[in-house]
């Protein structure tokens, strides 16, 4: 709709503004008979009527937007008799926002459109006392003579259908929006289940253990004493047999040697539920390690294993049951030393970092291990030895997990040593790489106002 | 040399008596067997014992009252703890009513030997 420029308004019938008598006069120059005059007066009653009926305003104007007539509804629209409204300049009585701002009257879209500006349709604000309504404003030239050119506007008043459109958006924004929401529901949701699954996975675990120490408590006892009746036999004949019969003391080795075997079994799990509370001492992470270190040195020099220690200086001290910690550094080191028979470099790396929400082992149990923002200290244990299939990795701190042949390993040891670290309020955690090595990283909490050096 | 007089008592009568063989084999020992604390007190009172070999999980009178009982009669008996599981409370107990010694089961008997040993020579 909108802008166009009649050329020439031919008919008489299309210059509806005038008077009837000025109209047949000005068209035509001649005098209408009393029977013409009749039905152009009919014909103009009308279209009055029809513009009174219409519901957009018309307005005529002369080129300079003097107001030359208006139909009924801009009457209404201005609220102004028709002597106020004819002869005064429209972009005066009708001023224009846009965008909450009003239009200097040079930028009123009539002035452009009188102007010659084709872009001068749109829709605008009005301003009628209190309330603000919506017009489209339609504009279109009438050349009337060679040198005169008027113009028709055409304004309607769309504030509703605006109204309704906005509250269209509005809805369909907040549809967006709850659309939006419930999707990042969604994903925290499922974030908080797999947290969930997580821990659930952890509560198991727990329970095995705990169920594991309870068992193993329970049989120990059992257990214990016919190992005990069985050794004291062997011992016997032992003690009867002549070392010439070579065969019967082989035998005699092997029963002794499965006696053994059954009692580290019970003697490790029992270790579960020894929960025997740790004597905590403020302990140099370094120096508990050397010790360890010390215990087992000669295995390491015998398989010809380098060690390489990079300790951070200022290390503060950590609360440590020196001997538990003992027997997880020493299995770990004994674990590295099997996965590196042809020799190797191990190297152990202390340090301490601060630990954010990211860090690693700060997920699990989060808040209850670690707070963020506490110092932590981190102690990591790297062999270059044959490293541990991913699926393996998985497994490793599982219970009764091993892949040591029967009788070398129970499957305890590093379900032990997590035990371990976790009652002592840590985390351990194990990443390898196959044919590269693996690293075990112990992080432990540095008490709060700890004593450097 | 007289033979030392080693008690086992033990409610476990078959390592008892596997135990008692094995001292005797060493032909410098003789041995005692008792199956539960009253008749290990008994025992200590009719037979006086050099050495004492004690169970503490037992049916009816527990090692660890029966020991004091022992104590009691002969403080100067030394008394060695056989037991299946090694518990820290349990053993720091026996230490103080006297024990000098808290062994876990199975144990070699060489190793038993020596403890045995240390008090007897």
């Amino acid at each position: 709709m909108g802008f166009f420029i009649a050329e020439r308004v031919s008919t008489q019938d299309d210059r509806t503004g005038m008077d009837a008598r000025q109209v047949s006069t000005s068209t035509t120059n001649a005098v209408a008979s009393d029977k013409e005059f009749g039905q152009l007066r009919k014909r103009l009653e009308r279209l009055e009527l029809a513009l009174n009926v219409i519901v957009d305003a018309i307005v005529w104007l002369d080129e300079q937007g003097g107001i030359q007539w208006c139909s009924p509804p801009f009457r209404r629209l201005i609220g102004k008799p028709d002597a106020d409204i004819v002869g005064t300049n429209l972009m005066e009585l009708l001023p224009l926002w846009q965008r909450g701002r009003k239009l200097r009257p040079t930028a009123h879209p009539v002035r452009l459109a009188l102007d010659g500006q084709p872009n001068a349709v749109g829709s605008y604000e009005f301003r009628a006392g209190e309330r603000t309504m919506v017009l489209e404003v339609m504009v279109a030239l009438v050349q009337v003579s060679k040198q005169e050119r008027n113009a028709v506007v055409a304004i309607r008043d769309i504030t509703e259908s605006k109204r309704a459109e906005e509250q269209i958006k509005q809805l369909a924004e907040a549809a967006t929006t709850a659309a939006e929401k419930e999707r990042k529901r969604a994903a925290e949701l499922h974030k908080a289940y797999q947290e969930l699954k997580g821990t659930q996975a952890l509560l198991v675990q727990a329970e095995k253990m705990a169920a594991i120490g309870q068992l193993a408590s329970g049989v120990a006892h059992e257990v214990k004493n016919p190992l005990g009746i069985i050794l004291q036999g062997v011992n016997y004949l032992e003690a009867q047999i002549s070392p010439d019969h070579a065969q019967q003391v082989e035998v005699l080795k092997m029963l002794k040697e499965a006696v053994e075997r059954a009692d580290r079994i019970i003697r490790d799990l029992l270790n579960f539920s020894r929960l025997s509370p740790l004597d905590f001492q403020a302990c140099r992470m370094e120096a508990v390690l050397e010790t360890s270190l010390g215990l087992v040195e000669k295995q390491l020099t015998l398989k010809d294993i380098t060690m390489t220690r990079v300790f951070a200086p200022d290390l503060p001290r950590v609360l440590l049951d020196e001997n538990q910690m003992k027997h997880v550094l020493i299995n770990i080191i004994l674990n590295a030393v099997q996965a590196m028979p042809e020799g190797g470099e191990m190297t152990f790396r202390i340090s301490t970092k601060p630990l954010t929400p990211n860090a690693r082992g700060t997920k699990r149990k989060a808040g209850d291990v670690f707070r963020f923002g506490q110092q932590a200290l981190v102690c990591e244990i790297a062999d270059t030895g044959t490293g541990i299939p991913q699926e393996v990795l998985t497994k490793v701190f599982e219970p009764f997990f091993t892949t040591k042949p029967a009788g070398v390993g129970t499957g305890l040891g590093l379900a032990i040593c997590r035990a371990i670290v976790e009652r002592h309020r840590g985390v351990i955690e194990i990443a390898s790489e196959q044919g590269r090595g693996t690293t075990v990283t112990i992080t432990l909490p540095v008490p709060d106002g700890a004593v450097l050096s | 040399m007289e033979k030392k007089k080693i008690l086992i008592i033990d409610d476990e009568k078959r390592f008892g008596e596997l135990l008692k063989l094995n001292f005797e084999l060493t032909k410098n020992y003789v041995g005692l067997l008792a199956t539960n604390g009253a008749e290990g007190v008994e025992m200590v009172k009719a037979h006086k014992p050099d050495l004492v070999l004690l169970d503490i999980l037992m049916p009816g009178q527990n090692g660890l009252e029966t020991l004091k009982q022992i104590k009691a009669i002969a403080p100067n008996l030394p008394v060695a703890m056989v037991t299946a599981v090694w518990r820290e409370e349990e053993a720091k107990q026996c230490f103080e009513a006297g024990a000098y010694d808290y062994i876990t089961k199975p144990v070699d008997f060489d190793y038993l030997k020596q403890a045995v040993l240390v008090k007897l020579l």
